[in-house]
Order: C-alpha cells, then structure tokens, then sequence
C-alpha cells in the first residue's frame, strides 16, 4: 500500500523498466532520489534489473506525476534526459 | 561589429550568404556564421533555406522515420527535454536504430555537449549503443560511440543522404505565421 504522501519510483536502466520495491516520500529531492536508484542499481535490490557496479545516472532526470485513473498514487519516473544542442 | 546602420547590417548579411554556405558555429545555445559573425536566425544560407529550428526523427532498423520530432519549445540552438521522445524511443526499442537531428546553417555538423551527454544517456537506459545522426543544410554526418570514455563519439561525413533528410531539413525551417510547421 502505498500513502498519499509517497510515491512508487519506475527506473529504466540498461534496457529493463522497473520499480524500486519501497516507495519514497513524493517530496524526496531529485538528487536523493537519483542516489537511492544509483545504489539500488549498484547492489542489485531492484527486481528486474541486474546489479550493475558501473551505474551512471549523471544524465538522467527525474519527474514526478500525481495520482491519475490508471495509478491511484504519486508516481516519480527517473529518465535518460533527451535535450539536444 | 561596432556601430554600423541596419542597412549596412542588412547588406553584410545578404553579401555573407550570397558568397556560399555559411559557416556555422554554437555558442551560448545559438548558431551563429564564422564568416560575417551574424546569428544564423537572421542570416539565409545559399539555397534561400533557413534552418532555424532544429528538429528530429526517431529511426527504425530499416533508416526509415518513425517519429518526427517537434516539440513546443525547440530553438536554433537546441531541441528541449521531453518525456515524450523518451517514450517513443522506449516504446520502439526492439525496432530502433537510431535518431537524427538538425542543426542550423551548412558545413559539417558535430555534436554539442548537450548531445553527447544525451547519446550516453538514452544508450545506458537502452542497453545498446544506436546511430546518431546530424544534419546541416549542406551535409549529413553519422555518430557512433567508439569510447574509450563515455563521451566519446566518432562521425563521418556520408557521402549519400538518407532518404529522410531533405524532410528533415524542411521541417528545421520556420513554423508559418499561422504557427504551422512548413510542409513540403
């Protein structure tokens, strides 16, 4: 169950979509966000994505979502970034 | 520059693209011309195009569009951040080769930071490197991550042009004052 004041976190890394198996505060800071992933990633505790020593998330960005029909609670996504220059 | 009249400003500019193919370089997220020192937004190249704004397409494995790339916001310097994009590219990741996009003014194009970084960003969260193209008025250049550090990309010129770079070049023009985008 997750509360109204957290939000499940959806990574994509490596080729594999996953979640973190805990949620986290939906007010969790963007860099506290991209560190617990990092090191979820790291360690192996995300099912679905094979533990990697060499995760870099340096130019990846985090967005949140509120509640909607498919997902009754906060959601926040961490993404490769896409801008070009 | 110093202090010269905008008609003498007018006629540097029309003198600089009517002597060939400017010469383009980014700086501070614009593309300005090597040559006479003037913001490629206000400078034609020889063929009367105006690449202003850059664009993009998502590619498949056979080189042919799958999405083109337009989003609220994109400069001549620079196309933003969108999710959407992401979610194309993910959504098309068994069918992807790779992703082109435009830069303003002619010469050979090179990538910026920003796309470097977004190169290895997307190729981490896809698990495979893919094909980034470049295009400028005149030239189509293709990149590929040949390491040894994250951010190190190799191009080459290519001597044939996609099918797709002509569209996409013309889509790299300016939206018509009604704001839609310029069809072929």
């Amino acid at each position: 169950m997750i509360g109204p004041n957290e939000a499940r976190v959806n990574i994509t890394w490596a080729g594999q979509n996953a979640e973190l198996p805990d949620p986290v505060s939906r007010d969790a800071a963007e860099g506290d966000v991209k560190m617990w992933v990092a090191e979820a990633i790291r360690n192996g505790s995300i099912p679905g994505i094979p533990a990697d020593p060499n995760v870099d998330l340096t130019n990846y960005v985090v967005e949140k979502y509120g509640p909607n029909d498919q997902r009754p609670h906060h959601a926040i996504f961490v993404r490769p970034k896409t801008p070009f220059g | 520059m110093g202090n010269i009249s905008n008609a003498e400003r007018k006629r540097r500019i029309r003198a600089c693209a009517e002597a060939g193919p400017a010469p383009t370089f980014n700086y501070w997220g614009s593309v300005w011309c090597r040559r006479c020192n003037y913001q490629m937004g206000i400078h034609p190249n020889v063929k009367g195009m105006q690449m202003t704004i850059e664009a993009g397409v998502v590619l498949d494995l056979e080189g042919k569009p799958i999405f083109w790339h337009l989003p609220p916001g994109r400069t001549g310097g620079s196309l933003p951040d969108s999710s959407e994009l992401w979610d194309v590219l993910w959504e098309n990741r068994r069918r992807l080769s790779g992703f082109a996009h435009s830069h303003p003014g002619a010469g050979e194009p090179g990538p910026s930071y920003t796309d470097v970084t977004t190169f290895q960003a997307i190729e981490s969260a896809l698990g495979r490197r893919i094909d980034w193209w470049i295009t400028s008025s005149d030239h189509v250049a293709l990149f590929r991550w040949v390491g040894p550090d994250k951010y190190s990309y190799q191009g080459i010129l290519m001597r044939t042009e996609p099918d797709w770079a002509n569209r996409l070049r013309e889509l790299s023009q300016p939206p018509t004052k009604d704001g839609k985008e310029t069809e072929s």
